[in-house]
């Protein structure tokens, strides 16, 4: 094997390892918890929430239900590793990024606080408008005029 | 099997055929006799909210099955069961605009309708009435009224637009009532209208549903009308799928109250050979903006959609390209942005299309399932989508915005089926006339959105439902 060929086959052993521990350790539900204690890390929010958030989601089927679907998730998984420079439809992954980040807010008193950052935050339940209807924090029951 | 006749042979229990059974109710003699035929069947409000909240798995029968055929992407959406669409629309009536029904005359596109705003009029404050809508005081289309309930609440930047734009930008007309209403709930902004948890919004099963239950009235779930038997231009019966067996049903007048899909597959279906006839499905295109805000949270408002906006709806660019509606979004959206939660704002732009022949609904190899040809949308429309940043630049700096982001694509389907059986003075132009009877069976009316010559962005169901009552008071005398 010469020098070139030594070369090549070495990074292609590094991406191929890399690609790999990716997909071995990593799945939909990992990449959601990382963005949540990425975002909101300057918020004042007990980690142990990040994770029942992630379980109650996978018990309640809640990312089927809000549509966010598997389409979606693969979507958020991939582009997660994926350098973001100059990448197409940037903005919808930080669009799908949000709404994992909202979803979680939403389920937590954060909202009903008026958005008050310098408070504890703590988790309430997945948002149900079913089973808790009337919970929306921006409308004027929140904000009257 | 031919069986007794009937006064009356209504084909669904939507919106279309729902407010033409209220009037002809009203008009009928106690010994009337109306069959109603509706292809699913009561998929009961309460039911509906234990499957959404999963106390209850979906049954079998209310399963997506497939309708109709097609080779196209698009998606055409309706809910084919007692109610019909009521059941999962989001409640949004705007009026048309005056010039809607001009597209012509007032912009040289298109054709006219072959009636004016000041006919439907006295349709649309009925409806609102039965509707309970609630409404603006101030609106861009004239009105001689107030609406029944009182308008929802605008947020802190629908209010900076309405600031700017009065009364072109208002709290959107309603079907979700602000105040509790007959069997209905108060809209308590949840946003989640497609099933209300509150049932705070317009359905035939909370407001209707007595006229199914008038003893004039023998409604059968589960059949499918499949086609009119037609002689000498005279309909005579009408075919319908029940259970695998086909039965025939004998009535003097037949009301097509089915979505446009199928109420033009069961004319074409019965030999109805009009040039119009399954020509020209459309529906509007809407798209998604998000407005990226500087120093204003997106709060206060209430209900799904805040408010409409009519800045390049009906302006004098339309003779070039589509009108546009704007709806303002309620929905507990955020902007994942540290102290920015809520400094964003997220608008829908609804552009009207003209119905282009080629798009259409045909037979199939199976009689019960259309064929849809579906080509695209017309170049007016595109259009319009082209000129969208350049008119959200020019009517939106009014607001502090940091950035914009246009979704840069199309819904869909904007869940409004319109065309193919569209009125007009003449057969040869259309399938129906002003009093939505069709041109060649003078007993047989086709009610609903399929009559639209033009699609405008407006939701239709309003419309449709006023143009319903006064086919009934045309055709059975005011």
């Amino acid at each position: 094997m010469n020098r070139r060929k030594f070369i090549g086959v070495s990074i292609f052993s590094v991406v191929a390892a890399t690609v790999a521990s990716i997909f071995i350790f990593n799945n939909f539900e990992t990449v959601a918890l990382k963005i949540l204690k990425k975002d909101l890390a300057t918020l004042d929010i007990d980690e142990k929430a990040f994770q029942k958030f992630i379980d109650d989601a996978r018990a309640g089927n809640y990312w089927k239900r809000i549509l966010f679907d598997k389409q979606k998730q693969t979507f958020v998984f991939a582009f997660h590793f994926l350098p973001k420079i100059g990448l197409p439809y940037q903005f919808k992954y930080y669009q799908l990024r949000g709404k994992i980040v909202g979803d979680f807010l939403m389920a937590t008193d954060f909202f009903v606080n008026k958005m008050d950052e310098k408070r504890r935050i703590n988790y309430v339940g997945l948002y149900d408008p079913y089973l808790r209807p009337c919970q929306n924090p921006f409308s004027n029951f929140v904000y009257p005029s | 099997m031919a069986q007794d006749k009937y006064d009356l042979i209504l084909v669904g229990t939507g919106f279309a055929s729902s407010f033409f059974l209220k009037r002809f109710l009203e008009k009928a003699p106690d010994t009337a006799r109306v069959l109603v035929l509706e292809r699913g069947k009561l998929y009961k409000y309460t039911d509906r909210l234990k499957v959404k909240s999963g106390q209850m798995k979906l049954p079998e029968e209310f399963r997506n099955k497939e309708t109709y055929k097609t080779e196209s992407e698009k998606t055409w959406t309706f809910d084919p069961n007692f109610g019909g669409s009521s059941n999962c629309w989001a409640g949004c009536t705007p009026r048309f605009m005056p010039n809607d029904f001009q597209l012509k005359s007032k912009y040289g596109v298109a054709v006219d309708w072959p009636l004016r705003y000041e006919e439907i009029d006295p349709y649309y404050e009925q409806v609102e009435d039965i509707m309970s809508i609630s409404g603006p005081e101030v609106t861009p289309f004239p009105r001689k009224k107030a609406y029944p309930l009182p308008p929802h609440f605008l947020s802190l930047v629908d209010r900076e637009l309405q600031k700017h734009y009065g009364e072109l930008y208002i709290s959107q007309p309603t079907a979700r009532a602000s105040r509790a209403v007959g069997n209905r709930g108060a809209c308590c902004s949840t946003t989640t209208c497609d099933l209300c948890p509150v049932n705070a919004k317009f359905t035939i099963e909370n407001t209707l549903k007595y006229l199914y239950e008038d003893p004039r009235v023998t409604l059968i779930e589960s059949s499918q009308a499949l086609a009119l038997k037609i002689e000498n231009s005279v309909a005579k019966s009408i075919t319908v799928r029940q259970g695998g067996k086909d039965v025939e049903y004998v009535g003097e007048t037949f009301g097509l109250g089915a979505n446009p899909i199928f109420n033009s597959h069961i004319l074409l279906n019965s030999g109805d050979t009009l040039e119009w006839t399954g020509a020209g499905l459309s529906e509007q295109v809407g798209t998604y903006a998000r407005v990226y805000l500087d120093g204003i949270d997106n709060v206060g408002g209430s209900s799904l959609i805040t408010a409409n906006g009519y800045m390049f709806y009906d302006i004098p660019e339309r003779s070039q390209y589509a009108g546009c509606l704007i709806e303002s979004n309620g929905t507990p959206y955020v902007r994942n942005e540290i102290g920015k939660w809520r400094k964003i704002a997220l608008f829908k732009f609804i552009f009207e299309d003209l119905p282009q022949k080629e798009n259409r609904v045909t037979v199939s190899q199976d009689i019960a399932k259309p064929t849809i040809v579906y080509k695209g949308i017309s170049d007016y429309a595109q259009r319009g989508l082209d000129n969208l940043e350049a008119n959200v630049n020019k009517y939106f700096s009014v607001l502090p915005i940091e950035r914009m982001e246009y979704d840069g694509y199309n819904q869909m389907s904007e869940f409004h089926i319109c065309g193919a059986t569209r009125m007009s003075e003449k057969p040869e132009d259309g399938v129906v006339d002003k009093g939505m009877v069709h041109h060649r069976y003078r007993n047989v009316l086709v009610l609903g959105a399929g009559a639209f010559p033009t699609v405008t962005p407006a939701n239709p169901t309003l419309t449709l439902s006023a143009l319903s009552l006064m086919s009934a008071d045309k055709y059975y005398g005011s």
